[in-house]
């Protein structure tokens, strides 16, 4: 395979640089900590590899490894050269030279039996015998402190077979961001502003012409789904299609802007590049009660307009960052939210691997969302293509690692569990949460008593420690398993529903105590720990020169430069994520990739104009929107045409607007405006706080997706999510998703004929529209406006008819009354259930109505079916 | 296409009333999209646009189609396949070495007896699998890294227990298409929630289609099913009419649209639901089976009913051209009271399994389906809890039958205890590369691009184990 044989190659070139290389860091190792070490032979520094370190970690690290802190046993490190040369409290561990003189040779051999190491363990003579040739050897101990790179070559000298540094330096996303001159055309009429004349420029250049005007109703259709995320409404057409005058658009363009919808919208986009979800994903699904607050957070910086570098800011240090007010102090914390709703392995055993885990998941996030890079490839080795070795890795891991992630999960007490950001002092008029339903409060309340009363049993026919039978014991544990998170939920409720101040917690992170530099681990392994590396930026990308990180985690540090106007990824990453979601394709298609080896901007100047005006905007989101869709180029018709369809079959030119599918939140929003169920206020809060348990409980999710918010609101496990938003290629949220797909699946056929939510919604249209005092054709009309934007068309009409008579016919041969019955008892069951478990029933469809007869109830199910033929027609999810 | 997948194909387009068939010709529409589908299934297998069109292998297969039973849990391999005459001889003596020094070997209390011509031993256990000796190749040198059962179900299934990555039905999915576009690709029928969830059927960066149709099976004998595949309340026909209304919106749509693709996509996944409710229920519904098959499967004896339809159900979809199948029966973690419990697991699926392979053979498919047995571990020749055995990721057996690999081989052994496999050492990375080279796709070759890098099912690891092959 190519790619092994250009790693091998790579890997080659590397390990001949290496001899050269390695006396030239002995050199610097020995001046810098003035270590009077000789030259070690390739011979020595085999033998310590291949020998003595991998007893050292084996038999000694668990104690001895300075990695663990405060677990150091006898104050002796044999991590590294200094560790044993100084000692511990007994004194050096090894005189080089002095097999008989060396403490650590007397602990192996055990000749002393309370002296002996490991404890209670002794060594193979064999192995004895490797230490002893070793001390012999002199101790050559190669385990020295990597310093920073100097002087011109600035290579890194841990062998990975990564890139040589220097590659990409000339590549194209890791240059300044330069102002653009805007390029002459010929024909300027169409020029819009900047924007349309780097489009036109190169269109003229291949010789085509951009598309007309999309009509003006295909146009508010287009602006609405794309600023706010559902369709306009038959009013908002008709104002706007008769409205001549010129500020008309632009009026538009404000008002969707300044609307909640589009924080709504926009927000979520930003979900995806967070992966936001409110569980930890993996083997067992651990809750994350409190994850709403950064979603919500999210919401309302994109309505509010937060400048995009203090959006970056606040995510990766809000808790560094000074507020004026409690307030924003609040904001700053929830804003670190970011950083603990990754995936994660609570049933991980060991901290040390866990915390490595959670510290490659945030650097994998930050560097793929914020600066269009693969940093997490160079974890096990150098990355493979970019200029980005292991040791910058392990510099930004240090970072990472000097923080505490704060993700909660208690009420888990088999797994992995952290405290939480406290904003008790947030001030009464800071949402905390949504009530939980009475119901389940009490029967959560009665599963306490119940655990609680078998526990005190089971502790009363214990008899102490060890002498319990093993039944027992197992029983208790099960049940203080089952307890803790009941009593957990319990905690954040009152018994009336409503959270209490327990509830004002959050997700984020905050500085260790003890911040400290990483090891590199070779291969990623924790049991195979090199060289600690100084903490800190690392020049990537050509970026700068590297800063190291004296005090504090350098969260706020790398925060500054991720956000700084001088890093020409940033905003090059972000304006080319807006133009994604405004014309169905970014100008680089591989938008967490600007590395090497992602796909070349197709338009690099404009994607320069782009991001030099989003920074000189203070980094306003709202008013590149503002600029993108105001261009020609937005406005144009997403019709085809045989010349275009020749030339550049893909419109990788734009030379019309590309149809797009809607995401799933769009589709059911657009159904909910349609049948004029939408709840449009904002959701403070979550059911997955309601959540008691290890695992999902799946009604309560379930039950969730009867609720009538915007679908952004909807509960968002991992393991679990509304079945409609999933269909429509949702985001795995384990994964930084840009791009979402684009399928149309059998799946989503079945969902759109079949699902109980997408009936309920039609029936609920239909009993608006037969509500109205106008006539059948005239509801016709409704239906198709507040669906599909305009009327039907002559043909559609005849169809209708068509429809309605023959559909109507087959009712009328009885068959619909027994899936009426079927629907009713269907409808009462789920009813029960819910009771049953504590959750508020969701409203009886108003097919099942008790008042109706049973000729209403057959016209509104043929009405529901029509309604619902438009929600699962192709228009009705794709955007022209 | 195969010839054998006819059983079903044949009973999709055909059940349409006349009415319907009537009213198909009389307004135009119904026909013209049926005709439009008809025409498009058969011209779209080689579009380049659908992940799901067939796709040439990199070489000629052994398999075209998988059937993976998975034993979730870590079934003993001691009790079952990897007869350990010292164990038995040592029963009751504590171990002096190692991580578990002190525990007691327990052998096995299950009589083993050798099978078929090559005389391979199977334990009293697994009588019926020990039938089908001669077609089947013992994999006892198995190991991989966690021993841990979600770790090691996410590594068995996806081949990293670190990362979210796609799992193998999925990648076999992506690499060769799917040959019944009126049936999901990949289907796992009954898998575990837990030991892994989604994760072990997802398509992680795979396209979203590629990912596996789970199917609920539950121990009742109503019929299973999936997500929305019931009318909930509208007849075939009355579902039709609606069906046709839409098909009209979006054949004017197709004609407005400037993405004919889209659209196109859309009106031939409506026909393919309509019918896959038909389809997928008569694959589903195992009540029909005739009295040899359901004999043949254990379908009327309670301990067996379940994983017995698992089994015709995957019998089933293999015939309709599903290209990768899994099953699985759980339970398989026998920490305690191993001599009761695993004697119920074995018998839930040792008639079914070889039923299974019976039923296979007969009908000409053993030869084209791969059938791989297999849990994420085996477990400890040390007893614990008196009557119970360990995790053991060090070594265990699995085996595998069928398309391309050799029959009545053994390959590999643990040590004489069964604690840790010293020869012929499988890796779950290892099995991943020998099951897609029977599938005839080289797993070095097989990539995807993501996130800036190319991706395999093996990573940077596996070797076709290439003794095995015929």
């Amino acid at each position: 395979m190519s790619i092994h044989s250009q790693a091998n190659h790579a890997c080659t070139i590397r390990f001949v640089g290496l001899s050269v290389l390695f006396a030239v860091v002995l050199g610097i190792a020995n001046s810098v900590y003035g270590q009077s070490q000789v030259e070690l032979s390739s011979k020595d520094v085999q033998f310590f590899e291949s020998k003595v370190r991998p007893l050292l970690i084996k038999h000694c690290y668990g104690c001895h490894s300075s990695d663990e802190g405060n677990r150091i046993r006898g104050g002796l490190v044999l991590d590294s050269l200094e560790g044993w040369k100084v000692g511990g409290i007994s004194g050096p561990a090894v005189i080089p030279g002095d097999v008989e003189g060396s403490l650590l040779i007397e602990a192996i051999r055990g000749d002393d039996p309370d002296f002996l190491m490991p404890p209670n363990k002794r060594l193979d003579a064999s192995d004895v015998a490797i230490f002893e040739e070793w001390i012999r050897r002199g101790a050559p101990d190669p385990r020295i402190l990597v310093p920073q790179p100097s002087g011109e070559n600035g290579s890194h000298i841990i062998p990975g077979g990564g890139v040589p540094k220097e590659a990409g330096a000339d590549h194209w996303s890791f240059q300044p961001i330069a102002a653009q001159s805007v390029p002459e055309v010929e024909d300027d009429r169409w020029v819009n502003g900047a924007i349309d004349s780097f489009i036109l420029s190169r269109l003229e250049a291949e010789g085509l012409k951009p598309s007309g005007s999309a009509t003006k109703a295909a146009l508010i259709r287009r602006l609405s789904f794309d600023l706010r995320g559902y369709q306009p409404t038959p009013d908002e057409i008709h104002e706007f299609v008769t409205d001549r005058s010129p500020e008309a658009y632009p009026t538009l363009v404000d008002r969707f802007l300044a609307s909640a919808a589009y924080g709504e919208r926009w927000g979520r986009h930003w979900l995806d590049v967070a992966r936001f979800a409110e569980s930890s994903g993996k083997e067992q699904d651990v809750p994350y009660p409190h994850a709403w607050r950064y979603r919500n957070w999210v919401i309302d910086a994109f309505n509010q307009d937060l400048p995009y570098d203090d959006f970056i800011r606040m995510q990766i240090a809000g808790d560094l960052l000074k507020g004026r007010t409690r307030g924003e102090v609040n904001q700053n914390l929830v804003a670190t939210g970011y950083l603990a709703i990754g995936p994660k392995s609570h049933r991980e055993r060991q901290r040390k691997q866990f915390e490595l885990d959670v510290a490659d998941e945030q650097m994998d996030a930050i560097t793929q969302g914020m600066l269009g890079l693969t940093v997490a490839c160079a974890r096990c080795h150098d990355h493979k293509y970019d200029p980005i070795s292991q040791q910058d890795y392990y510099q930004l891991a240090g970072v990472l690692l000097s923080s505490d992630t704060l993700f909660g999960g208690s009420g888990n007490i088999r797994g992995m569990q952290s405290d939480l950001l406290n904003l008790s002092n947030m001030d009464d008029s800071m949402p905390h949460g949504i009530d939980i339903p009475v119901g389940l409060y009490q029967r959560l309340d009665k599963q306490r008593s119940k655990l609680a009363k078998e526990i005190a049993q089971l502790e009363s026919q214990s008899e102490g420690r060890g002498n319990t039978p093993g039944d027992i014991r197992q029983k208790l544990r099960t049940n203080r398993i089952r307890l803790a998170p009941v009593e957990d939920v319990l905690a954040r409720f009152n018994p009336d529903g409503t959270p209490n101040p327990a509830n004002k917690v959050a997700m984020g992170i905050r500085d260790d105590a003890t911040p400290a530099d990483a090891r590199l681990l070779v291969r990623g392994e924790l049991d195979n720990p090199a060289d600690v590396v100084p903490r800190g930026i690392p020049p990537i990308a050509h970026l700068e020169e590297p800063i190291l990180i004296r005090e504090g985690s350098g969260r706020r540090e790398f925060a500054e430069w991720v956000a700084s106007v001088d890093n020409p990824l940033t905003a090059r990453v972000m304006a080319n994520r807006i133009w994604l979601h405004l014309f169905g394709r970014g100008i680089v298609t591989t938008t967490e990739n600007f590395g090497l080896e992602g796909s070349p901007p197709t338009h690099p100047e404009l994607l320069d104009h782009l991001s030099r005006q989003f920074i000189d905007q203070e980094w306003s989101v709202k008013k590149l929107i503002r600029e993108i869709v105001l261009s020609s180029a937005y406005r144009m018709s997403s019709d085809d045409n045989p010349r275009g369809v020749n030339a550049d079959p893909e419109n990788t030119l734009y030379w019309r607007m590309t149809p797009s599918r809607l995401e799933g939140e769009a589709i059911r929003d657009a159904i909910l405006v349609a049948s004029g169920e939408l709840d449009s206020e904002t959701q403070h809060g979550s059911p997955v706080s309601w959540l008691a348990g290890r695992t999902v409980d799946p009604s309560v999710v379930d039950s969730a997706l009867y609720s009538t918010k915007r679908s952004v609101y909807l509960p968002q496990m991992r393991s679990a999510s509304a079945v409609i938003l999933q269909t429509f290629d949702g985001p795995e949220p384990s994964f930084v998703t840009g791009d979402r797909d684009e399928t149309n699946v059998p799946s989503q056929a079945l969902l759109m004929l079949n699902s109980e939510w997408v009936t309920r919604q039609s029936d609920q249209m239909a009993a608006m529209l037969l509500s109205l005092d106008v006539n059948d054709r005239k509801r016709q009309e409704i239906a198709f406006l507040r669906t599909l934007g305009r009327k039907p068309s002559s043909s559609e009409k005849i169809a209708i008819r068509r429809f309605f008579t023959d559909f109507g016919s087959l009712l009328s041969e009885g068959q619909a009354t027994e899936s009426l019955q079927k629907l009713t008892l269907k409808d009462r069951n789920r009813r029960r259930i819910a009771q049953r478990r504590g959750l508020d029933p969701m409203p009886p469809s108003v097919l099942v109505h008790p008042d109706l007869t049973q000729q209403e109830r057959l016209k509104l199910l043929a009405w529901s079916s029509f309604c619902q033929s438009l929600f699962a027609s192709a228009e009705f999810r794709y955007l022209n | 296409m195969a010839p054998r997948k006819t059983e079903f194909c044949s009973n999709q387009i055909t059940p349409m009333s006349r009415r319907e068939m009537l009213k198909g010709v009389s307004c135009g529409f119904g026909m013209l999209a049926f005709a439009g589908i008809a025409q498009s299934v058969c011209a779209r297998q080689a579009a380049p646009a659908s992940a799901l069109a067939v796709k040439d292998p990199h070489f000629a297969p052994r398999a075209k189609r998988v059937i993976f039973l998975c034993m979730s849990g870590g079934p003993s391999h001691l009790d079952m396949f990897d007869y350990k005459p010292k164990l038995v001889a040592d029963d009751g003596k504590a171990l002096s070495t190692g991580r578990r020094r002190g525990a007691k070997l327990m052998g096995s209390p299950f009589k083993f007896s050798p099978r078929g011509e090559s005389g391979m031993y199977f334990s009293e256990l697994v009588p019926n699998i020990g039938s089908h000796a001669d077609q089947i190749t013992m994999l006892k040198g198995m190991h991989t890294d966690i021993p841990a059962h979600a770790q090691a179900q996410i590594q068995m299934h996806t081949g990293s227990f670190q990362f979210v990555r796609p799992s193998m039905g999925a990648w076999t999915l992506y690499g060769l298409g799917s040959e019944n576009e009126n049936l999901p690709g990949f289907v796992t029928i009954g898998p575990d929630r837990g030991n892994g969830g989604a994760q072990k059927y997802g398509s992680a960066f795979l396209p979203a289609v590629t990912q596996g149709t789970p199917i609920a099976i539950t121990n009742s004998s109503r019929p299973v099913t999936i997500e929305n595949l019931q009318r909930t309340r509208l007849s075939r026909m009355g579902q039709r009419e609606q069906i046709d209304l839409i098909q009209k919106l979006n054949q004017d749509a197709l004609r407005r649209s400037g993405d004919p693709d889209g659209i196109d996509g859309v009106i031939q996944s409506y026909e393919l639901a309509f019918r896959m409710q038909d389809t997928l229920p008569e694959v589903l519904e195992t009540g029909n089976a005739d009295a040899q098959t359901r004999a043949l499967y254990g379908l009327d004896d309670e301990p067996t009913a379940r994983f017995g339809r698992q089994c015709l159900m995957a019998r089933r979809m293999a015939e309709s051209g599903v290209r990768f199948i899994e099953v699985t029966a759980s339970g398989w973690d026998h920490h305690r009271n191993l001599r009761e419990s695993l004697v119920n697991s074995c018998t839930a699926i040792d008639k079914p399994i070889a039923g299974l392979l019976t039923d296979l053979a007969q009908r000409g498919m053993l030869e084209d389906t791969l059938v791989l047995y297999g849990g994420e571990f085996g477990r400890t020749p040390d007893a614990q809890n008196g009557d119970g055995r360990d995790h053991n990721a060090k070594g265990f057996t699995m085996w595998m039958a069928g398309g391309g690999v050799k029959g009545g081989l053994e390959y590999g052994a643990t040590d004489e205890y069964g604690a840790e496999a010293v020869d012929g050492r499988v890796h779950i990375h290892d099995w991943h590369a020998t099951i897609l080279h029977l599938m005839g796709l080289d797993h070095e070759q097989l990539t995807y691009n993501h996130a800036g890098r190319d991706f395999r099912l093996t990573d940077v690891h596996g070797n076709v184990v290439r003794d095995i092959l015929t």
